[in-house]
């Protein structure tokens, strides 16, 4: 057997053990939701599904941006990411149960709280129920619309060889980019900022967008730099690449912490009942810790360690990084989401793990047969020539 | 389909017609050297000096009566200073964009731009600086603001964004000029060695600082021209971060909204790309630098407006949205006030030149076309000016209680201070071009070196596949 088909050997066993992970642990998750009632069932659910939809939306906006600025960076981890984005499908299947668990999840979703609420009241014209099942539903079709036609496009590609179809990619790319902002902001706005319905932030978008991209590149670059170790990618990682790569993900580190920034300066100083209670929320009963070492362990340390060009040669090295600020992601989404449902202090629901792990489970499934089911490498691309000769070029330097 | 697609890869060069490193360097060289201007230099330059002397005349006025010779009153005490100011602040963005972040990511076409957009930038800032300093009625005591521990024994107010503007904006004052002047070393010295005039020669000698074209030269020149550009490259963000903070951490509805740092931002380069079209466009064409100042150059520079522009209309879109969101009746008024209220023609015609018009530029054939080129980077110039009145204004004039409700119309002094402003700009701007090399001599060489090499390789063709590219298939 050759070394490639011995990759795809891996990516095929990636997906069946994960496959198999992820019913086990929905199964027990299952049971969850008759041991500890399906309140919260529902909360560790809309918790590990959005864990996983950023990662998602993440790989499909780099897709996009891929195609639009064409920098050669993204060729080694095209695959990845057309695979992450070709998920929506199952996302959109795993979205069901958010949508059945609304009036547990939502407060804007039970009439008994809007009844109550004046300000609800004013809100019912944007929050309302079927109003927020279609919008989810158009987020959904322009998404899957897009990232189909483009994997199509790009694995069309690679067998004919046409180098045209770069062109329409691109010109698919820049009007999906800006379909792709205005779609992920309402979609956040919607799925988790309305979950504390009467707080709002205009940056919210922007700052779930960046984070997003965030978490993609720091999952792609994990997955390249593991199968880096054997062929083909073995052939395309180098130093020149993990720099780009890192460089990239330094970029994303430095964007979260202006935007999480520039949110709270601004809520901070103007003190006002309606926007500070965000932030007070997340600043007692423990929670504190948790936001200090989102600043420390989300930011400085990756940042710090991300400026060193020393981390960004060793492929091991930067391997760590990475899968570290995978970690925080989840943490940083733990502590956006669960202050929300009224979690005074932070603790972990063993439901939160096994649904992070199901849904999770599904998603890897779900992307290692995607990853299998084209070549690795974009092969007919024109601009992989350029990736070689750029290798090339480096190998003396390494 | 077939020709479009042709067409968005422009056939043109970084560096078109035929040039060795001679022609290059006497190309760029000769316009400060020769004493012949073309006769436009000569009726801009005068047309911009007469407007110095509206700026002088507006501000010794100024200076004699105070701030009440301008149009700010109760409720809009920030008036067209504070407007320009945001405006002068944002066009200079683009230089340090083009300078410092381009170098960083390695982008080639920032070679021919990057000393004009430099030298944009320095004079945008002069005229930003001006107004703030003029706005806080005794420019005579302005060190205030500075944390002096002078004998009274006052600090200025650390909390506050209007002190912490103070800082951003002399630091990149500072950082900016070091950056355009390490920058110019090299060609400074090129010109002295070109001079035939004596007065030149020991002028350009001076500024040159000794320089003498030896490695070790360039390799410390290299290193530092890098560290700045890693200084610069934060400035980018935070200074117009900062003064979008001026407005963000305040109570008022329309200025307190967290998109304001990303949105304003963006603003700022979407404003400084349009300005620098706005004079790269006619001395490209007084100067004939067609072949270094390249369609490709005005087609990325069309394109970065583009991206800006729709990241600006989202900040549009978010502000509204959260505004309607909110249900809260402050900011929903504010939102039917720059619709439907006393201001409302200057946000319509804002959207229309920020939002609407530019969107041509999705149109490769209006990248290409220089004229209309220039027509939208006018347009985009104003638009972002109007942007920041309707901020400024619609915001103040009508806030909370109605019987503070006011309107604001600026005076003869206040227009006197803004086209004096521009005056300044384009005087100093043709006369950096009369005395300055515009466009970087030694990087054109050294990029006619690197591209004369990409002709010599071998054609990037099916030739260099690598092996291992035949075995991804499963």
């Amino acid at each position: 057997m050759n070394p490639v088909q011995e990759t795809y050997q891996r990516f095929a066993r990636l997906s069946q053990t994960a496959l198999a992970v992820g019913i086990i642990a929905l199964l027990v998750s299952a049971a969850g939701f008759a041991l500890a009632g399906k309140t919260q069932f529902f909360r560790s659910y809309h918790y590990a599904y959005i864990v996983w939809m950023c990662l998602t939306l993440g790989t499909f906006g780099l897709t996009l941006l891929h195609h639009t600025v064409r920098g050669s960076w993204g060729l080694p981890i095209l695959r990845f990411l057309e695979a992450g984005a070709a998920t929506l499908p199952l996302m959109l299947v795993l979205f069901l149960p958010v949508v059945a668990g609304m009036s547990e999840l939502y407060p804007w979703a039970r009439p008994e709280v809007v009844q109550a609420n004046e300000h609800l009241q004013h809100k019912t014209g944007y929050l309302n129920v079927p109003f927020f099942i279609v919008r989810s539903a158009v987020y959904f079709a322009i998404w899957i619309a897009l990232a189909t036609v483009l994997r199509r496009s790009s694995l069309k590609q690679d067998e004919t060889g046409d180098a045209t179809l770069l062109q329409q990619r691109m010109n698919i790319g820049a009007p999906g980019l800006v379909l792709f902002v205005l779609t992920v902001t309402f979609a956040m706005i919607d799925w988790v900022m309305s979950l504390e319905p009467l707080w709002q932030s205009s940056i919210y978008g922007a700052w779930f967008i960046v984070g997003q991209g965030l978490s993609a590149f720091a999952f792609s670059t994990t997955v390249l730099l593991i199968a880096a170790r054997h062929k083909p990618f073995a052939d395309v990682v180098n130093p020149k690449l993990t720099r780009d790569l890192g460089n990239l993900t330094f970029a994303f580190v430095i964007l979260w912490a202006y935007t999480s920034f520039s949110q709270f300066l601004i809520m901070w100083s103007a003190n006002l009942p309606e926007e500070i209670v965000y932030y007070v929320k997340r600043n007692q009963g423990g929670w504190q810790y948790i936001s200090a070492a989102l600043t420390v362990l989300q930011f400085f340390l990756p940042f710090l360690l991300l400026l060193s060009s020393r981390v960004k040669r060793y492929a091991g090295l930067l391997l760590k990084v990475m899968v570290f600020i995978l970690v925080m992601r989840a943490v940083d989404l733990f502590w956006i989401i669960q202050p929300a449902f009224g979690l005074e202090s932070p603790r972990v629901h063993w439901l939160d793990i096994t649904l992070l792990a199901g849904i999770g489970g599904l998603w890897l499934w779900w992307f290692a047969r995607h990853v299998c089911a084209a070549p690795l490498l974009p092969r007919h691309d024109p601009r992989l020539q350029e990736a070689w000769l750029y290798e090339h070029s480096a190998s003396s330097v390494a | 389909m077939q020709g479009q697609i042709v067409r968005t890869e422009p056939a043109t060069e970084l560096i078109e017609g035929q040039h060795t490193y001679e022609t290059v360097t006497h190309k760029i060289g000769s316009v400060v050297l020769s004493y012949r201007h073309p006769r436009a230099w000569y009726v801009v330059t005068a047309i911009a000096a007469f407007f110095v002397f509206v700026l002088i005349t507006s501000i010794a006025w100024l200076l004699l009566r105070g701030v009440g010779i301008w149009g700010i009153n109760q409720p809009v005490g920030w008036g067209f200073a504070i407007i320009n100011f945001v405006w002068w602040i944002g066009i200079g963005h683009a230089g340090t964009l083009i300078s410092a972040i381009l170098l960083l990511l390695r982008q080639q076409w920032r070679t021919s731009i990057n000393r004009f957009a430099e030298a944009m930038t320095i004079f945008a800032v002069m005229c930003a600086g001006m107004f703030p300093l003029l706005h806080v009625g005794r420019p005579w005591v302005a060190y205030w603001l500075l944390p002096i521990p002078n004998w009274t024994g006052a600090w200025p107010q650390f909390r506050s964004p209007l002190i912490w503007d103070v800082f951003a904006v002399t630091t990149y004052f500072t950082v900016s000029l070091l950056f355009w002047f390490t920058g110019l070393i090299p060609d400074l010295a090129t010109l002295r060695d070109r001079a035939k005039n004596r007065l030149a020669q020991v002028i350009f000698g001076v500024l040159a600082m000794g320089w003498r074209n030896s490695a070790k030269h360039w390799h410390r020149y290299e290193s530092a021209y890098l560290l700045l550009a890693g200084l610069s490259t934060p400035l980018v963000v935070s200074v117009h971060s900062i003064v979008s903070l001026d407005f963000a951490v305040s109570l008022i509805p329309g200025w307190h909204t967290t998109i304001f740092p990303p949105y304003f931002v963006a603003g700022a380069i979407y404003s400084g790309f349009a300005m620098v079209l706005t004079l790269v466009i006619p001395i490209r064409a007084l100067y004939k630098m067609q072949d270094f100042l390249t369609m490709k150059h005005l087609d990325w520079m069309a394109k970065i407006m583009l991206a800006t522009g729709l990241i600006v209309f989202y900040g549009y879109i978010m502000e509204i949205f959260t505004a309607l969101y909110s249900a809260n009746q402050y900011e929903q008024y504010l939102i039917t006030n720059r619709f439907f209220g006393p201001y409302a023609p200057f946000f319509w015609a804002l959207l229309i030149c920020n939002g609407l018009i530019p969107q041509v530029l999705w149109s490769p054939k209006v990248r290409q076309n220089v004229v209309l080129l220039f027509i939208i980077s006018l347009i985009v110039n104003v638009g972002m000016w109007l942007e920041r009145f309707v901020i400024v204004v619609t915001s103040l004039h009508r806030d909370f209680l109605p019987s503070s409700w006011g309107m604001y119309v600026p005076t003869i002094w206040d227009w006197g201070l803004y086209l004096g402003t521009i005056g300044f700009f384009t005087f100093m701007m043709f006369l950096f071009v009369r005395f300055v090399p515009m466009i970087s001599i030694f990087e054109m060489r050294d990029l006619l070196h690197q591209t004369d090499r990409h002709h010599a390789a071998p054609a990037t063709g099916a030739a260099v596949t690598p092996a291992a590219s035949t075995e991804v298939t499963p």
